[in-house]
């Protein structure tokens, strides 16, 4: 009679027990690699609480040591809405529109400073977060869309400054203040389409990341935040707000708020169809490149 | 049916993609390629795996053993789905995990609370799970007085347990990991290994990586060796584990100093090691032993003048310069009176207690109390031991099993039967 060496799985020592239930895979649940824009978003709407707490990281991160915390948000586009009033309106005398110029100015750098922060955020998001991007899969989208979103809440609480200026300039609003929400919906849609081609490309060519200030500062004069659209010679006008969507957008909320007309609807449209193309490719083209990624960044 | 499918793929790198370009640089190499008039391309390309094949089933563990930049973690990252397959196909049904970095997505500026919903949720956690483990997974990382410190102020070890608590608690269908157990203290470490197998008896499909090879013979069913790209074996771990001694680390090791074979005399000394050598147990000089054969190591001497009470030491280093065996004729009960001449002294081990590796070895000749040896040759010898016997641990232990009858029968049982013992 013998006692042979006991094999590995009965030596194991009694580890008190405790139970993990592994959920049956669910075989519809795969992973692959896939070319499908509807997969990618599936995908993505899978990881939506991802998207709200890497948002919520970003503005926490952002405010979390300064002392002025969340009031950086209204300071940004306020202090530059009193330089421009002081320079701009009494030293330069701008025209406004025969509206009072910092309510002028104030209903441009809202949606502007948005926009500009979105950018400046969301272009390096992939670099910035390389150290993730290499060690963990999750839809690399998430990364500068957080950045959009955390500027898109900057936007709301800066706005309620501005509804209280309404009040004190005793703007009272026309039905057609609804064209804000149109408005508000093509200017995402044309920011997220310019961020994920951005973010994308600067994995590539970082030179994006060192042109991005400048290209930001460019694109604010090409656009009627200092001055009104109405100042741009006519016969330039439709390639004004041809070339830039932003133009149409901001022009776009002054009319609706301030002087309750529609805006430039021919336009708009033309906007809204480049936003809509331009969200396809980009996140064609990000998730193309997406499988890069973490070999280049 | 299979949870991991990967069907004949390829990676490759072209070496001068990696890393982001600037333009410039982009520029210049458009004009090179035109001054040259051929693709550049496809000259610096480096596979890190070539056409690899293999299936994992459910509740399976398997791992993957190699040198280092023999695809291993690029076969991890590849299932993980953080990077691109080249050519060919991979299929994971279910959800995965990797820990491939421990804490990987941590930000420093947030509390330890914050982080572990954010980790949680990167790694494929719902809000609703991580606040149901919370408690659970900050006991595990015995974290609990600094949960609400930002993690900059952690030290790595807290650092390291927290992440592992968090990944420790996800339940994915399958969890890929890539060395990270060799981290925190051995207590947390024994800790984590307690983890694993928790995970994997309760079904987990567990890939891992490691260079720890107890490890992975412990905790794997099956194990693939990785060299330059390719499966070189695959199969039983213990049968891998060996081929992967066999062929990569026996033969990275190196030639030892000298063989020893030095002609006598000459250099002045009293006495000499002129060399070792190692028998298996038909006498046939072999250069490797498995773990719990027999062993028989001859020290070939002269002493070129009479020398009173010598002592014999022979000292077994492993690769990384530990000292994990000494035979010495002052340990023994043997005692040599005296030297003179050339002669051999012959140790005999019934079992050899090293486990697998390469050991260097010192061999030294002295006389009893004296400070300084006749001669002594440090690291002058190798020998490689291969995977014998099945052993867990540091070392194996000769020993032998014996059934004992009930106690109230012991005496006279042990009068019946006393040859009972058996291994």
């Amino acid at each position: 009679m013998s006692v042979s060496l006991i094999n590995r799985e009965e030596t194991k020592p009694e580890v008190e027990e405790v139970v993990i239930q592994v959920p049956e895979p669910a075989l519809e649940n795969t992973i692959e690699w896939s070319d499908s824009l509807i997969a990618h978003t599936r995908d993505l709407f899978k990881h939506r609480e991802l998207l709200w707490l890497i948002t919520q990281r970003e503005i926490k991160v952002r405010y979390k040591q300064s002392s002025l915390g969340v009031l950086w948000a209204i300071l940004q586009p306020f202090s530059l809405m009193v330089i421009f009033t002081v320079f701009f309106s009494w030293f330069a005398r701008m025209a406004s529109d025969g509206i009072p110029y910092p309510l002028f100015s104030y209903a441009a750098l809202l949606p502007w400073i948005f926009f500009s922060t979105s950018l400046s955020f969301a272009v390096p998001s992939l670099i910035v977060n390389s150290h993730i991007i290499t060690k963990i899969y999750f839809p690399r989208e998430i990364v500068p869309l957080a950045s959009v979103l955390a500027a898109f809440l900057d936007f709301v609480i800066a706005a309620l400054i501005f509804v209280g200026m309404l009040i004190v300039y005793r703007v009272a609003p026309t039905w057609n203040i609804l064209y804000v929400a149109p408005l508000l919906a093509i200017q995402v849609v044309f920011t997220v389409g310019v961020c994920l081609l951005l973010s994308a490309f600067t994995v590539l060519y970082r030179d994006v990341r060192h042109m991005l200030p400048l290209a930001i500062q460019i694109w604010m004069f090409v656009t009627p935040i200092l001055y009104p659209a109405s100042v741009v010679p006519a016969r330039w006008r439709a390639w004004y707000f041809a070339l830039n969507p932003m133009a149409v957008i901001i022009d776009g909320y002054r009319r609706a708020v301030i002087q309750g007309a529609p805006p430039e609807l021919k336009y708009l449209a033309l906007a809204a169809v480049v936003s809509c193309l331009l969200v396809w490719a980009g996140y064609k083209y990000f998730k193309h490149l997406e499988r890069e990624f973490a070999d280049i960044v | 049916m299979s949870i991991i499918t990967v069907d004949r793929v390829s990676k490759h790198y072209r070496l001068s993609r990696l890393g982001a370009k600037s333009f410039r640089e982009e520029f210049a190499r458009w004009g090179e390629r035109l001054l040259a008039r051929q693709d550049s391309r496809g000259k610096e390309e480096f596979f890190a795996l070539r056409e690899v094949s293999f299936e994992i089933g459910r509740g399976e563990t398997v791992g993957f053993i190699g040198p280092n930049g023999s695809g291993k973690s690029t076969i991890l990252k590849l299932m993980a789905r953080i990077i691109y397959p080249t050519r060919g196909r991979i299929t994971v049904r279910g959800s995965v995990a990797s820990l491939i970095e421990v804490g990987a997505g941590f930000h420093p500026e947030l509390t330890g609370r914050e982080n572990i919903f954010l980790y949680g949720s990167i790694m494929g956690m719902k809000q609703a799970d991580v606040r149901a483990k919370f408690d659970r997974i900050v006991e595990f990382a015995e974290l609990e007085r600094f949960i609400d410190t930002p993690v900059k102020r952690y030290s790595s070890g807290m650092y390291v347990r927290l992440g592992f608590a968090v990944a420790a608690h996800i339940n994915p269908h399958v969890l890929l990991v890539d060395e990270v157990l060799a981290v925190g203290d051995a207590a947390f470490q024994s800790k984590c290994h307690h983890r694993i197998e928790e995970l994997r008896r309760n079904g987990m499909t567990i890939v891992f990586v490691s260079h720890d090879m107890s490890a992975v013979e412990r905790l794997c069913n099956r194990v693939f060796f990785l060299s330059q790209g390719e499966i070189r074996a695959s199969g039983d771990p213990h049968d891998v584990i060996g081929e992967y001694y066999q062929t990569v680390v026996f033969s990275q090791s190196g030639e030892p100093g000298g063989d020893g074979r030095v002609a006598p005399g000459g250099n002045g000394r009293a006495a000499e090691i002129l060399g070792v050598r190692f028998l298996d147990r038909d006498g046939v000089e072999v250069d490797s032993i498995p773990t719990g054969e027999p062993m028989i190591a001859r020290i070939e001497y002269c002493a070129h003048r009479r020398i009173e009470a010598p002592v014999f030491e022979l000292l077994f280093y492993s690769a990384d310069d530990r000292l994990h065996c000494q035979y010495s004729t002052v340990a023994g009960s043997e005692h040599i009176p005296f030297l003179q001449g050339r002669g051999i002294v012959e140790i005999e081990c019934d079992e050899l207690g090293l486990t697998p590796g390469v050991f260097k070895i010192d061999a030294s000749l002295a006389s009893r109390g004296a400070m300084a040896a006749y001669d002594w040759k440090p690291r002058q010898y190798l020998l490689k031991v291969a995977p014998g016997k099945r052993v867990r641990g540091l070392f194996y232990a000769p020993h032998r099993w014996r059934l004992l009858p009930a106690p109230d029968a012991q005496g006279r049982a042990e009068d019946q039967a006393p040859d009972r013992d058996c291994i």
